[in-house]
């Protein structure tokens, strides 16, 4: 397996801020990974790196290339929906595809109409007159008629309603992931790309602190629902984190047998969410 | 050469004064052409009789003249008014798209910084000045049509203002100084284009007050004006050395002089300082343009 990302030391500060501090990880070609991190943990410093939208200190190739000295060669295969990438506003739609299929040698006009034709955005709209959830469709169609090798989605379904959020990564999964593209999304809300996901990364404080596929995770990460009174001997295994919740006691552990585990409660996987306040918390103490 | 011919038509959908401005004057000369209420200085054609009399008695030489000026001045406002369109679009080419926060989806597209830049400088440098002949072309017509209708009703030669010969002189001439202009402006322009690039609000002031501010501290330092008189000859430069100066101002220049003239100011250290000049500050604003990070 070919790594599309390779970062090694990744690091960038502004002012006394340090946004990325020594980041590594490597993303493999045919992952859809998932970067999760609180605010201010350095998600979008690493995406904007990648994407070549910003200077960083350290090692960093993507498709082998210098993202930040060879972006516009970089943008043939990569693409992305970020937040604050929005469309431009006084733009018509026809004028928006016209003009992406003149300068995007990958772009295939035929996959877009078609995506176009299964919504309700008119030809001849200025970005400005969609509603929220029709610019993001919009972008989606774009970003599907590349053929890229990266997608790179940074918070790309804030502001969408749950049914809009769902629509979007069942198009992406369904129509667009083919098992070669590989996909980078960061989001906040984690439970609803978790089932996507083929592996996690998780950055605290500018620091990848995990960085597993998501069978590496459920292998290695198991949730207690611990029986009360047997809490005590759950406990001296040695979770990584602990949380009362609805008179139950909920523990996660990294690396225990669940044979050893078995008898103090109910065995599962952890939720993603779960697990990264559980990692957090690790990392504080 | 394909993607910047998509990037230019890009910066026409994106700038529409470019040619809704134009347009909107032009639909205002038809409208007050059809109405009569044209005034046209030199023939004084207010005053329509003695208009008539005066475009016949005179002779075609002086016909041609009359025709040269009148079309002179109407394709002078066009570009007058595309001059102010052009500042404007300068200052706004490469600070919308920040404004607006689209920069980040234009750099999502594999067009280098480069091309981007430079679909910008030459709709400033070659579009617009071109939509300003073409529409001041059209105006002339539209002026012209409307003259030769009265003249036909009236009773004369309604083929008296056409002089074919006369109009693609005059329009090949005017093409010819523009861009002799433009070229000279180009260190103006890039100026503006890099202020665009780099000002995180307001590029106008950015634009200007760096100048004013050196211009004034100079002026209360040493007595001096030399920064004014530099942007002042950087404006106003060509026309002037085109213009005025020894030899006579425009409307004594012999014929040919002003050709001569033009060569000379191409081939001069000025002209070509300006073009360094230029050359850096587009490089610097191509620099700019892809190493300013958008705050978020």
């Amino acid at each position: 397996m070919t790594d599309l990302i390779e970062a090694r030391g990744l690091a960038r500060s502004f002012g006394s801020t340090r946004a990325l501090d020594g980041a590594t990880f490597r993303v493999g070609e045919g992952r859809i990974v998932g970067l999760i991190g609180p605010n201010g943990a350095g998600k979008t410093t690493a995406l904007k790196a990648i994407l070549g939208l910003c200077r960083y200190e350290g090692e960093l190739k993507v498709l082998g290339r210098d993202p930040f000295k060879e972006r516009h060669q970089l943008m043939q295969e990569v693409c992305f929906i970020a937040d604050v990438a929005v469309l431009p506003r006084w733009m018509r739609v026809d004028q928006l595809v016209e003009l992406t299929a003149h300068t995007h040698p990958r772009f295939r006009r035929e996959i877009c109409e078609d995506f176009l034709k299964r919504t309700d955005i008119k030809r001849n709209s200025r970005v400005r007159q969609l509603s929220k959830g029709m610019i993001t469709q919009l972008h989606l169609a774009l970003i599907m008629a590349i053929d890229a090798r990266l997608l790179v989605l940074d918070e790309p379904t804030l502001g969408l309603d749950i049914l809009m959020r769902k629509q979007f990564y069942d198009t992406l999964l369904n129509e667009y992931f083919d098992g070669h593209r590989t996909i980078l999304v960061t989001t906040h809300q984690v439970e609803e790309v978790q089932n996507l996901l083929t592996d996690l990364l998780f950055i605290h404080r500018g620091r990848i602190v995990l960085d597993a596929s998501m069978d590496a995770v459920s292998s290695r990460f198991l949730h207690l629902e611990a029986k009360p009174d047997r809490a005590d001997e759950a406990r001296a295994l040695g979770p990584i984190a602990e949380r009362k919740g609805l008179g139950r006691i909920h523990m996660i552990f990294d690396g225990v047998e669940a044979a050893r585990l078995a008898p103090f409660g109910e065995l599962g996987t952890p939720s993603v969410a779960d697990l990264f306040v559980a990692m957090l918390q690790g990392d504080r103490a | 050469m394909n993607t910047l011919t998509w990037l230019i038509r890009r910066e026409i959908w994106e700038h529409r004064a470019i040619w809704m401005v134009p347009a909107a004057i032009l639909v205002l000369l038809l409208a007050a052409s059809v109405t009569g209420h044209i005034a046209l200085g030199p023939l004084n054609l207010m005053e329509f009789e003695a208009g008539q009399r005066q475009l016949e008695g005179i002779p075609a030489e002086e016909r041609g003249l009359a025709v040269a000026v009148v079309m002179a001045v109407i394709i002078g406002f066009f570009l007058a008014v595309m001059s102010f369109v052009g500042t404007f679009y300068a200052l706004d080419a490469l600070y919308a798209d920040r404004r607006d926060r689209s920069v980040l989806f234009w750099k999502s597209m594999p067009v280098s910084d480069l091309e981007t830049v430079l679909s910008k400088l030459l709709t400033a440098a070659v579009v617009i000045p071109l939509v300003g002949l073409l529409a001041g072309f059209l105006g002339f017509l539209v002026i012209a049509t409307g003259v030769s209708v009265k003249l036909g009703l009236a009773g004369g030669s309604a083929s008296l203002f056409w002089m074919p010969g006369t109009m693609l002189q005059v329009l090949a001439t005017m093409t010819g100084l523009v861009f002799t202009y433009m070229l000279w402006l180009l260190p103006v322009i890039a100026w503006l284009m890099l202020a665009s690039a780099w000002a995180p609000r307001a590029p106008f002031l950015w634009a200007s007050l760096p100048v004013f501010a050196a211009g004034t501290l100079e002026n209360l330092a040493f007595g001096s004006e030399r920064v004014f008189e530099l942007a002042g000859y950087r404006l106003m430069g060509a026309p002037e050395r085109l213009f005025t100066g020894p030899g006579g101002d425009w409307r004594t220049l012999a014929e040919g002089e002003i050709f001569t003239r033009v060569f000379g100011l191409l081939a001069s250290p000025d002209m070509w300082l300006g073009w360094v000049a230029a050359a850096g500050l587009i490089a610097a604003t191509i620099w700019v343009r892809r190493y300013r990070e958008e705050s978020i």
